[in-house]
């Protein structure tokens, strides 16, 4: 089940971005996307994600565990996408928003053993019913990369999930989300500008534009 | 659906020109009093639209850089006031034999009998202009508080404080200008309401003759073809009128643009601008207690029995059993809380189906996204009394639809329209981030919609709805003559009382009116606190 980017360039506009992009990425390793500001990460994330809209163009093929994506919609590429914002929907109690992430069709009593188990994964047993809003950043965090977990995705996508968090919590939210992807072995894409990123996670290394 | 919002908008003018004919057209300039008529109607949209303008820049210039919660919790109530209500209100205040003189009288007007003068009904529509002013205000001052905060104009305010301008002139060089370009479209909107705000200029305006809007509806009302005939050609005179007068309104603003910049860089740090403002905002807030006297007049004169002349208050007062025959239970109250209902929540269902379609369109071309926007928002465009006889021209030559539907239709058109320019900012500013995190979660489309993005987005929609139920609540010329005067409704009967001389019954109808708008109004807006009071995210301070 591994995650394959075959020949990607993009275009904005006229302008080109990046082109001949070719990566294969296994489960349960890591692939840091790095670049400056403009070099096209977050376009790079989008197009695997299904999110590059006008006026980007792009051509090449994704492909994840042998599936190919590229003319498949956001909610059926079955990637877990996870922001440098956390993004948890305020309307929603904490446990509802693992709720959320969570496939239909299994009974009331087992999602609730879901939900409870993923809280005490994440240090947070209790929380199920507490307002998003009074979590701490790196509790939001936490919560964010569980929900995207709980959906069962086949890969992950992580754009600059780091960067909004304070030193410490940044060292402690790196270590969680290493710990994850090793327990899930699923192939992740993490884009980020931060070397020590990379490095913490024991991610291979790959710059934007290629060199 | 959407095109029930805005065909008739983009056939009225159309459809008059075809069915009033060039003769009528040419004929209605020779009608007696039209160019009297004519200057009114600009006069008092223009002074009223002016007025609301300057007062709503110094009520905001007075708290600029302090706490605007006073204004922010006061306008409201005052929005959602509806426009015949505070017209007879205003009546009752100002008339010879008001409120007002009442209460100076005779200790310091000397006069023991109603004078002979009357502020009423001047006959260059002033108290009109002042009726639209205070209306008009509200709408003004909110857009604009939420612009100031959008496009956080409060730094800039501060950093020309430390510059050493002082507050009012600072707020004119700074903030100013920004607002004028924010207000551009609310400005041509609240313009184009006042000269055909029939309600309001029945009950204020002058008779001999009345301003061009009423003259029309008059008119209209004709029972010989011919007649008829010529009011259609008066509304069509009505909306050459208006398009002229914003040509020369658009002109205006755009001078004082250029020379506003030049002033702006001229270094002075007072100004006599800047000590306008400051008596402006005086006026403002007088301007504001004025408002809420008239409708205390209202509730006066509603349980007024006996009220001798030039006695303060009332020597004795109606029982309550009106309040429940007239105000709860009747065909008036039937009528307009089933209008108000249903029209209020097609009208939503329109607005959301216009911004989502926007903001679809708005991924693939700019163009795409202006074109809904101006489809959303046609009917406002157009004068009321242009576009509800062309509904009912539309109407009568094939689709036959009975009244009640045709003023549901004509009440839909402007829920629609008023809830898109409610909506429209805080849909445009939601983060796309959720709906891509709720897609990328495996989630349809529809899910993405309906199970995130609406319900954080539940209060500018509770707010479209409420602003969509005081709309219809208000409604008059859509339900007089859609409803082909078979529907009943507070502001019908508030209006025909008020111009009929029945202050009671007037004051009655128009208080029961303001009471279900308010009720209502306030209602929607309640209803997020209640269901998001342990959601700190969603509070009342982040929408």
């Amino acid at each position: 089940m591994s995650l394959d980017l075959i020949n990607l360039s993009a275009h904005i506009g006229a302008e080109p971005l990046f082109s001949g992009v070719s990566q294969s990425i296994d489960p349960g390793h890591i692939l840091a996307v790095m670049g400056p500001s403009g070099s096209g990460k977050t376009t790079l994330l989008n197009i695997i994600g299904g999110f590059a809209a006008s006026p980007v163009r792009w051509t090449g093929e994704v492909q994840l565990a042998g599936r190919r994506l590229n003319s498949l919609p956001p909610q059926r590429r079955r990637l877990g996408l996870v922001f440098q914002t956390p993004l948890l929907f305020p309307h929603l109690s904490v446990g509802q928003n693992l709720g959320f992430g969570m496939p239909s069709g299994q009974s009331a009593v087992l999602r609730q053993a879901t939900i409870e188990q993923a809280l005490s994964t994440a240090g947070l047993t209790g929380f199920a019913d507490r307002d998003p809003e009074s979590l701490s950043g790196g509790q939001r965090a936490r919560i964010s990369l569980l929900r995207t977990l709980l959906s069962q995705p086949d890969a992950l996508l992580l754009d600059e999930p780091f960067s909004a968090l304070d030193e410490a919590t940044k060292a402690d939210m790196r270590a969680f989300t290493a710990a994850q992807i090793r327990n899930t072995a699923l192939p992740t894409i993490l884009v980020t500008h931060d070397p020590r990123d990379a490095e913490a996670m024991d991610a291979r290394r790959f710059h934007l534009p290629p060199s | 659906m959407v095109a029930l919002v805005s065909v008739p908008a983009a056939l009225a003018l159309p459809v008059l020109v075809v069915l009033s004919g060039p003769e009528a057209l040419v004929q209605a300039f020779a009608l007696p009093g039209y160019a009297k008529a004519a200057g009114i109607a600009v006069i008092s949209a223009g002074l009223g639209t002016v007025l609301a303008l300057v007062l709503a820049g110094a009520l905001l210039s007075g708290v600029a850089g302090r706490s605007d919660r006073w204004l922010r919790l006061s306008m409201p109530p005052l929005l959602a006031t509806p426009h015949a209500a505070m017209a007879v209100g205003l009546a009752f205040l100002i008339a010879p034999s008001g409120w007002l003189i009442r209460l100076l009288s005779p200790w310091a007007t000397g006069l023991d009998r109603p004078p002979l003068f009357s502020m009423v009904q001047d006959p260059w529509g002033l108290s009109l202009a002042v009726g639209l002013a205070i209306k008009e205000l509200p709408f003004f001052v909110l857009l604009a508080l939420s612009a100031t905060r959008r496009d956080s104009l409060q730094p800039a305010f501060r950093a020309a404080i430390s510059l050493g301008y002082d507050r009012h002139t600072a707020f004119a060089k700074i903030i100013a200008p920004h607002l004028l370009k924010a207000l551009n479209l609310p400005i041509v909107i609240a313009f184009i309401y006042g000269i055909s705000a029939v309600d309001m200029a029945s009950v204020l305006g002058p008779t001999t003759p009345p301003p061009l809007s009423v003259l029309a509806l008059n008119q209209v009302s004709d029972p010989s073809a011919e007649g008829w005939r010529l009011g259609l050609a008066l509304s069509l005179h009505l909306a050459v009128l208006t398009f002229a007068a914003l040509l020369i309104l658009g002109g205006l603003v755009a001078t004082m643009r250029a020379v506003a910049g030049r002033w702006a860089s001229n270094g002075n740090r007072r100004s006599l601008v800047g000590t306008a403002l400051a008596a402006a905002s005086l006026v403002g807030r007088g301007t504001l207690v004025f408002a809420v006297l008239a409708l205390l007049s209202l509730l006066l004169w509603a349980f007024a029995q006996r009220w001798r002349f030039p006695a303060p208050w009332p020597q004795s007062w109606t029982g309550l059993d009106w309040v429940w025959a007239r105000g709860l239970m009747s065909v008036e109250s039937l009528n307009t809380l089933w209008l108000a209902l249903a029209s209020a929540l097609i009208g939503l269902l329109l607005a959301l189906a216009f911004v989502l379609a926007e903001r679809q369109a708005r991924t693939v071309t700019t163009r795409g996204a202006m074109a809904w926007s101006g489809l959303a928002v046609l009917p406002l465009l157009i004068p009321q009394m242009t576009l509800i006889p062309a509904l009912l021209l539309i109407d009568l030559n094939g689709l036959r639809l009975p009244p009640w539907m045709l003023a549901l239709w004509g009440h839909v058109m402007f829920t629609a329209a008023y809830g898109y320019l409610t909506l429209r900012g805080p849909i445009m500013a939601l983060d796309p981030h959720y709906r891509q995190v709720a897609l990328a979660l495996g989630r349809p489309r529809w899910q993405a919609l309906l199970l995130v993005e609406l319900p954080i987005l539940l209060r500018p929609i509770m707010a479209s709805l409420a602003i969509g139920l005081s709309v219809s609540v208000a409604a008059y010329l859509s339900t007089l003559t859609l409803g082909q005067g078979r529907i009943e409704t507070f502001t019908i009967e508030a209006v025909s009382a008020a111009s009929g001389g029945s202050r009671r019954t007037a004051a009655q109808f128009a208080l029961a009116q303001a009471f279900w708008a308010l009720l209502f109004f306030f209602s929607a807006l309640s209803v997020p606190d209640l269901l998001y009071r342990r959601r700190r995210g969603l509070a009342a301070h982040v929408a």
